[in-house]
């Protein structure tokens, strides 16, 4: 470094502790020590005048309005929570009440009408924790052999008097979502078309999972995800021999 | 007890800790206590609500930084008419000086108000904020060099005001210090 790039690193970053600046400035005697002197000095004056001593008691202030905005969202957010699970119980109820008199499988109407419900779910578009997943299939009793690839939601929700954990996965940027119905048993798969949406019903574990999407290109890399995570993929494999 | 969530904890460390200085950048890029106040409440409530956002607790300052910048400059779009009374705000408030530094800093500080923002700000961000000059150059959207042109020229600018506008001097050959 020569005396003209140093005092021109020094006129931009005084503070500047590279190992070539400083072994200039410690062998330089064309007044380069002294220029940094100067600029040292100049920088203190600078440092000094805008240090000017933040408001007393600004931090606790912040605080105060974070905690009541806080406040004020959640009670905002569990308003709308219970309008929105009076809609969907009395929907399930009855939905579920005109099923059974059909003698009708309830799943895919309750499902629909839960997905409608959370809808928000399916703007989801960033990949979650895998701790978050699997403490949501932990407070289900469920322990997972994996972590399901692409979920980008995880709830565990009560439909009707289902136990389920609902879950959104993005399969080539598109939103499927999986309910998995824990001790709700069926006999075999079945797709079926509900309210606008494709659906399909795998028998998996002990429970169902069932797939929602706008078509079912996404269906299979989820459910294979799904079966991975809670029958392991070894299990799955030998099942399929 | 009352149970206090990580993200709320996390919360209270970082405006414990960043509050002061936020503040001291927020007062030199807007010149007005109560504004800098407001700029603070608005910076780190923006910030809670994407707290997610913050992985590396070394960013964090930097990320409270940004943020506060552009809240800034969103007020300013908004407070455009209200500029020309800046200074005089800024020249008549001594507020949280200490009184025995005020003389000398007083100078200082006038110096720095007769800056241009696009000098004033660069200099906030490396001397407050402790950014790089890469890093302020990411921020501003211009080219490292650009903004050691602007580092330099608000350093030689303050120098002339504080030797009395007679920068000229032997040692000060072509501004350089």
């Amino acid at each position: 470094m020569d005396c003209l790039e140093f005092r021109r690193r020094l006129a931009a970053e005084p503070r500047v502790r590279d190992p070539d600046f400083v072994a200039h400035r410690d062998s330089c005697h064309a007044g380069c020590t002294e220029a940094w002197w100067r600029a040292q000095k100049l920088e203190r004056r600078i440092e000094n005048a805008l240090a000017v001593d933040a408001p007393g008691q600004l931090a606790e202030r912040v605080l105060l309005a974070q905690a009541t905005q806080a406040r004020a969202r959640t009670r905002l957010w569990r308003s709308g929570l219970a309008l929105a699970a009076s809609l969907v119980l009395a929907a399930s109820i009855g939905i579920f009440g005109w099923n059974r008199t059909a003698g009708a499988d309830p799943l895919p109407a309750i499902s629909v009408a839960h997905l409608h419900a959370e809808s928000f779910a399916l703007a989801s578009t960033q990949p979650i924790a895998e701790k978050l997943v699997r403490e949501e299939f932990a407070a289900r009793g469920l322990a997972l052999h994996a972590m399901p690839a692409d979920a980008v939601f995880v709830r565990d929700c009560d439909l009707g008097s289902y136990r389920t954990v609902h879950m959104v996965f993005r399969v080539d940027g598109e939103p499927v979502t999986a309910m998995y119905f824990i001790g709700h048993e069926i006999a075999s798969a079945r797709e079926f078309d509900r309210g606008g949406w494709r659906g399909r019903e795998v028998p998996m574990g002990k429970g169902t999972l069932l797939l929602l999407g706008a078509d079912a290109r996404g269906f299979a890399a989820v459910e294979r995800s799904m079966g991975d995570a809670l029958q392991g993929p070894a299990r799955q494999a030998v099942g399929q021999l | 007890m009352l149970k206090v969530s990580a993200r709320q904890r996390q919360f209270d460390a970082l405006v414990r800790v960043h509050a002061g200085d936020l503040y001291r950048f927020a007062y030199w890029l807007c010149g007005e206590d109560a504004r800098a106040q407001d700029l603070v409440q608005e910076t780190l409530l923006r910030a809670w609500r994407a707290l997610g956002s913050l992985r590396d607790e070394a960013a964090a300052k930097p990320w409270l930084l940004t943020i506060l910048r552009r809240e800034h400059a969103r007020g300013f779009e908004r407070k455009r008419f209200d500029l020309s009374e800046l200074d005089d705000d800024i020249a008549d408030d001594a507020s949280g000086i200490d009184p025995e530094r005020a003389g000398t800093d007083a100078q200082v500080r006038a110096a720095i108000l007769e800056l241009e923002p696009k000098y004033r700000e660069p200099l906030l961000m490396q001397v407050l904020g402790g950014f790089s000059c890469e890093e302020i150059a990411r921020e501003l959207h211009c080219k490292p060099g650009a903004v050691m042109t602007q580092l330099f020229r608000a350093r030689q600018k303050l120098r002339a005001a504080l030797d009395g506008g007679s920068a000229h001097t032997k040692e000060a050959v072509h501004g350089l210090p």
